[in-house]
């Protein structure tokens, strides 16, 4: 008789052996079909932004194994060692179960209705000063939900994602450049392209599945020239053939100086710039609009030319390091056209007090060698969470959006969604909230002092330990009676540490949900298993509450014909009151949401199909266009006439929402400067934090994983050898790192996995016990808010020492 | 109750390769399956998760193994401990 180790190892097999067989006639196929009471489902993965698919295996209302989902385009049957270990994410043994209310200082069990009841009353007591603070892990739905309760309810604009924090550069990189957030290519680029430049890009770690498909076309022979421009060694750098390593903050240095190169050999693309570009410099006055800086002023080729006149490559090499002929190397490449080039990056652009102008040049330097539009030529960001593009970006869930890419500032957008919520004209307030950063500092500033927030909502996310700056932008909030955080999570967290409502949330395959990856793609999957004790969904949570202001009088709750804001009926016609828990899976209020939001993705042609071809799929990359026979249609290559079905016939590139509204996107000049806070006497060394392959994140779900725990169980501080030595630091002893925001003791790494060079160091932030971002600094992007984790100024002493 | 891993083995373009066949099956806790083109798939088995990824990094560190994916894991282990939040 079959043993359970002999099926267990034989479902292993069985999987390796589908993958193989995939790989070699590279294709997918249906994994193998195997029993034993588990039952299967496709899922997105919980954790990043690449958007793997895996197989989920239940059993006894029990997740109870993964595989990689050999029909997913992502991740063809791949996953990285989160990926297959996402279902213990469900099953830590602290998971948090009822709402609970901190009454004298400590946090005591209550019931739902109580905690929806609390609160109601405070948002009825100061509508004004209530915010939410969402997440780029909300599935669409429940983004889509909040946003609709605040902006159409509530008529407040205060919500923000935690996107902000990582994503907000790209997004101004994108509008400012073509009009419209989000890549043009996909991941087919990885397939084709023959160079890969991976600019403060660690893929090998952050994001292995999407890095082990390019090293995968190596082992079929493929020759693919890998590029690591950072500022410490990892991983990334032992494949690639060149390393780059830059000061902080002088990559806009090193990309002037691959402008600088094009122009001065005309190597650059003069056909592709003349029918596709125009040019673009900083405003002369950023204030003079809203949206000045996004437009800049127009400058002439010659004017760039002479901008980029100083760039030289020993002048690049002398703000950067990276020597000239380094500099001469990259430009010849770009110069290349038979040549498919592929830049990638990350949070290396974006979490960058010049993140927006770092996100353009890049641009950039693509646009101007016309390295764009075909398979293999693109400038694609990366995303570090599961759906900070569908949700935080494509939803709108950041203040100064509405869905669909519309914007507060336009009167027309307003009116459009007025319309499309069905609530009365005006309902949507004409001012920008918060962001992020202004968000939490005004939380933290008592109200005498300016303080305009109150009660703030925090749901899918840890800012108590993801804010940069935290004494500052976090735990100044201890000690003030007078404000409110709630917080909806999973598991106790450095956030619900100062909480003083804790809900208890469902989380991934709990519940049903959508999230989009950082290549367009919306991805659907279903509840498989019940969230435990009385957990319940974030959107049923926000709905809860829109209903119990309702019943209270709150005007807004209604719409133009008196009808409750979120209205659900089922296929009968009946409403069915989805605020009640025992109710809300009596339909599927995800599809509701979506079909509702759908509706506004045409306008930036985003186009999303109906919810029944997502639950078909393993995910569809927008703009999907219905073609004649019915069926519909993913486009993987935007503003390219051979793929976008939006672009005219004989137009070769379309930027159909040019920023100046003649098809062309805006290639920019922008000068490199100095970084916020740079290395002294004082604090000589540069301090980056980041993440590592293990944890995501804050760690809050990674950490409860005994296998990943078990393989990175606490945080570090990366440092040279000889800069340890200098100190006289041994492998391990413990050390104090200290910022001008404070300090952080923990152990040091030397010639660890990563390889700072001298006078750097690098900690990771996904240990709570080891918070780094206690001396983070949080100096933001003018442009995007978005905040500087990459760079400040530190120094370091023997822990038993006095600094 | 044992863990399992489902792995991918990527071969290289290398003669070396002729031998990792029987090292896999020599070694106690690998069951490796029918090779698909440069394809190798294996199962690998162990007590605990620290020996699985000593195989696993066995594996990875042979003569002819150009990359290691993990394609399928299962966790049906009630003994496994998670931590806790510790501030």
């Amino acid at each position: 008789m079959i043993q359970r180790r002999d099926f267990n190892r034989m479902a292993a097999l069985a999987a390796a052996s589908a993958a193989a067989q995939a790989r070699a006639q590279n294709a997918p196929s249906a994994a193998a079909a195997s029993n034993d009471g588990i039952a299967w489902d496709k899922a997105p993965c919980r954790f990043c932004g690449t958007g793997c698919h895996v197989r989920v295996g239940v059993k006894n209302g029990r997740v109870v194994a993964i595989e990689g989902d050999q029909l997913a385009e992502v991740n063809k049957g791949l996953l990285c060692v989160k990926g297959y270990h996402v279902g213990l994410a469900l099953y830590g043994k602290d998971r948090l179960t009822q709402p609970l209310l901190r009454r004298n200082g400590v946090l005591e069990p209550i019931s739902w209705e109580e905690a929806i009841e609390t609160i109601s009353q405070k948002i009825l007591a100061t509508p004004d000063q209530f915010a939410i603070y969402g997440s780029g892990q909300w599935t669409i739905p429940e983004g889509y939900a909040a946003n609709k309760f605040i902006k159409g309810g509530l008529g407040s604009n205060h919500i923000d994602p935690n996107a902000r924090l990582c994503m907000a550069s790209a997004v101004t990189g994108f509008l400012s450049v073509y009009g419209v957030d989000e890549p043009a290519g996909c991941y087919d680029d990885l397939d084709k392209c023959d160079v890969l430049i991976m600019w403060g890009n660690n893929m090998a770690e952050m994001h292995p599945v999407l890095f082990s498909r390019v090293i995968d076309r190596r082992t079929r022979g493929e020759k693919v020239t890998l590029i690591d421009i950072g500022t410490r060694r990892t991983r990334t750098t032992d494949f690639s053939d060149h390393y780059l390593e830059f000061r902080p903050h002088s990559d806009l240095a090193i990309m002037n100086g691959i402008a600088h190169l094009l122009i001065k050999k005309n190597a650059f693309d003069p056909k592709f710039v003349e029918k596709f570009c125009n040019f673009r410099q900083a405003p002369k006055d950023p204030n003079a609009t809203p949206t000045a800086p996004l437009l800049g002023d127009a400058m002439s080729f010659d004017d760039y030319k002479a901008a980029l006149e100083p760039y030289t490559p020993e002048h690049v090499e002398k703000l950067s390091g990276v020597p000239a002929e380094k500099i001469r190397v990259l430009a010849d490449l770009f110069a290349n056209k038979d040549l498919r080039i592929t830049s990638t990056w990350c949070m290396g652009f974006n979490q960058h007090s010049r993140g927006t102008n770092a996100n353009r040049l890049c641009h950039g330097i693509h646009l101007l060698s016309g390295h764009f539009g075909r398979p293999g030529d693109a400038p694609t960001s990366l995303t570090g969470q599961p759906s900070a593009c569908g949700t935080a970006r494509e939803v709108g869930t950041m203040c100064h959006f509405l869905p669909g890419g519309r914007l507060i500032l336009n009167p027309e957008h307003r009116k459009e969604t007025e319309k499309l919520w069905n609530v009365p004209e005006g309902r949507i307030s004409p001012k920008i909230g918060h962001h992020t950063v202004l968000m939490w500092e005004k939380f933290c500033t008592p109200a005498d002092k300016g303080g305009d927030i109150q009660t703030l909502w925090v749901q899918v996310t840890n800012p108590g330990q993801s804010l940069p700056n935290l004494h500052k932008l976090f735990k100044a909030k201890a000690g003030q009676p007078d404000k409110f955080l709630i917080v909806s999570d999973v598991y106790r967290t450095a956030t619900t540490e100062l909480a003083d409502l804790v809900l208890p949330s469902a989380m991934w395959v709990e519940k049903n949900g959508m999230y989009g990856n950082s290549e367009r793609r919306t991805q659907q999957w279903f509840r498989m298993v019940k969230p435990p004790g009385e957990a319940r969904d974030d959107a049923w949570q926000m709905i809860a509450v829109a209903r119990r202001l309702h019943d209270l009088g709150h005007p807004g709750m209604k719409d133009k014909n008196g009808r409750f804001l979120f209205t659900f009926k089922n296929d009968q016609g009946e409403e069915v009151p989805v605020w009640e828990w025992p109710r809300y899976y009596d339909l599927n209020v995800d599809k509701v949401l979506f079909e509702e939001y759908r509706l506004f993705s045409r306008y930036k042609h985003k186009d999303l199909a109906p919810y029944e071809e997502y639950v078909k799929a393993r995910g569809l990359r927008w703009p999907v266009v219905q073609q004649q026979d019915g069926t519909w249609r993913e486009t993987k290559f935007r503003f390219s006439e051979f793929d976008d079905p939006y672009v005219k016939k004989g137009a070769e590139i379309q930027f159909y929402h040019s920023v100046t509204k003649d098809d062309k996107a805006l290639i920019w000049f922008a000068p490199a400067e100095k970084a916020a806070e740079e290395p002294d006497a004082e604090f000589p060394f540069w301090l980056c934090t980041g993440r590592v392959l293990e944890h995501w994140h804050t760690g809050s779900m990674t950490r409860r994983i005994p296998q990943l725990h078990a393989a990175m169980p606490h945080s570090y501080v990366e440092m040279h050898p000889e800069d340890a030595r200098e100190h006289g630091f041994a492998n391990g002893e413990s050390i104090v790192v200290k910022t001008r925001r404070g300090e952080l003791k923990l152990p040091v790494w030397i010639d660890g996995r990563g390889h700072p060079p001298r006078g750097s160091l690098f900690i990771p932030f996904f240990d709570e016990r080891l918070m780094c971002n206690d001396i983070t600094l949080g100096d933001v992007d003018p442009i995007s808010k978005e905040p500087d984790y990459k760079k400040c100024a530190a120094t370091v002493a023997r822990a038993t020492a006095a600094l | 109750m044992p863990l399992t891993s489902g792995l991918l083995i990527s071969l290289a373009h290398d003669e070396r390769a002729f031998g990792l066949r029987q090292a896999l099956d020599e070694k106690e806790g690998v069951t490796a399956g029918l090779p698909e083109g440069r394809w190798l798939p294996a199962a690998i088995e162990a007590e605990d998760d620290a020996r699985l990824r000593e195989l696993h990094d066995w594996i990875a560190a042979l003569p002819g193994v150009a990359f290691v994916d993990v394609v399928h894991v299962n966790f049906d282990d009630p003994t496994t401990a998670s931590p806790t939040y510790s501030p």
